[in-house]
């Protein structure tokens, strides 16, 4: 809300329910698929600096533009592999029961050796083999169709071929979901790593900063000079951490996540009582104030109210300390 | 006790829009609703008519979404404050 008041927005009210207060006061709930619609009242407004430039929206759902062929390979591709395993024995074996019964109503549309089949129940097993044949493209050719038959056996070697496809590339994908997911899950976890060593040394640099200056009384241009890389490597690291909470591309292990949320903390603890030790007089240069304020930006954002998915209460209230620390790092 | 005070801070700086104005003018044109959750939240549900602005994407999402700066805006995020 204050980001938006930063943006020059000056008509802001903020509604305090949130999401969940409004569904429990019993307002209704939209959920995805309509957004496209709903900008257009937006950009009616004068323009005033920006050109507005149109977002494009990525929708889940297939729109009308998708053909329909690809569509339905699509409808294909959305079921489980047991569902397309039990549609393609379905399919071949409702049509093995159709030739069959083509064959009791004296069509006698299957023939094997040039004499028709049968309609007893060895013959219904001829049907739904010839039937197998046929979906699995092998055509051995020792059963085969005739008259309305064929446009039957057209009809299932087409629907099996499609639907055993996507059952192999369901197979194969498979495989390839679960490389990249281990791939993913090695870069996340080293990423948090480095973002824990990182905040630690921050804070240790932060301590030394603090020692030197009281036993070896450096003067506040040197300290200054130092907290300022430290304090850049720290907005650094603040901003991976907000990634984290607000655009997950995994959740992080709550105890991964509480060990981060410590360091920041500590971190920013340490290097508010830094700077409360800096003479009055001391000039900041003007890099670290900037720094300064985009971290308490940074760390206003980490805040329990604010973070899409609810934590463990423990893990709100370190957010809510780092929020508060936000506000004093301005202040110092 | 720090984000306590942080929060009292915010209060009185950001002003508030009840719960019955805003769901007597959920549907007017003029009050733009605006979602800072993040796009998977903003999927599964939203107010009717919210757009979304997610918190980390605002400074570059906002200018381009609403230009008009005088635009009544009402914000919300997930659970109540």
């Amino acid at each position: 809300m204050r980001l938006l008041n930063g943006l020059g927005y000056a008509n802001v009210r903020h509604y305090r329910g949130g999401l969940a207060g409004w569904q429990e006061a019993g307002g209704a709930i939209e959920a995805e698929g309509v957004e496209e619609t709903e900008i257009v009242p937006l950009l009616s407004g004068p323009p005033e600096s920006e050109p507005v430039v149109p977002v494009v929206r990525t929708s889940h759902r297939a729109t009308a533009r998708t053909p329909w062929a690809v569509r339905a390979l699509d409808a294909f591709g959305d079921r489980s592999v047991g569902q397309l395993l039990s549609l393609w024995l379905g399919v071949v074996l409702t049509c093995g029961l159709l030739y069959w019964l083509a064959d009791v109503s004296l069509l006698n549309d299957l023939r094997q050796g040039g004499a028709p089949v049968g309609h007893g129940w060895r013959d219904f097993l001829t049907a739904e083999y010839f039937s197998f044949v046929t979906a699995t493209s092998v055509g051995f050719g020792d059963v085969v169709p005739t008259g309305l038959s064929r446009v039957l056996a057209v009809v299932e070697a087409m629907a099996g071929l499609v639907i055993f496809g996507s059952l192999i590339s369901k197979f194969v994908s498979r495989r390839q979901d679960r490389i990249i997911a281990e791939i993913h899950q090695t870069t996340v976890e080293e990423g948090l790593a480095r973002v824990r060593t990182n905040l630690h040394l921050v804070f240790t640099e932060l301590q030394n900063i603090e020692t030197s200056c009281e036993q070896r009384g450096w003067p506040a241009e040197r300290m200054l000079i130092r907290v300022e890389s430290a304090a850049l490597v720290l907005v650094g690291e603040l901003r991976i951490v907000r990634g984290l909470l607000y655009r997950p591309r995994q959740l992080p292990q709550e105890t991964d996540l509480e060990g981060i949320l410590v360091g920041v903390t500590l971190a920013l603890q340490q290097l508010i009582d830094l700077l409360g030790n800096v003479p009055a007089g001391a000039a900041r240069p003007q890099r670290l104030e900037v720094n300064l304020t985009t971290m308490a930006a940074l760390a206003r954002d980490i805040c329990g109210e604010c973070v899409p998915r609810a934590y463990e209460p423990h893990m709100v209230e370190w957010m809510d300390r780092i929020q508060g620390l936000a506000g004093r790092l301005t202040a110092a | 006790m720090m984000g306590f005070m942080a929060t009292a801070e915010v209060e009185a700086e950001i002003p508030q829009i009840s719960h019955e104005e805003l769901a007597r003018r959920i549907a007017d044109p003029s009050l733009l609703v605006v979602d800072v959750l993040a796009p998977e939240s903003f999927q599964n549900g939203h107010l009717p008519g919210a757009i979304n602005l997610p918190l980390a994407d605002l400074p570059q999402l906002a200018p381009q979404l609403v230009p008009n700066r005088s635009q009544e805006i009402a914000v919300y995020c997930g659970s109540p404050t």
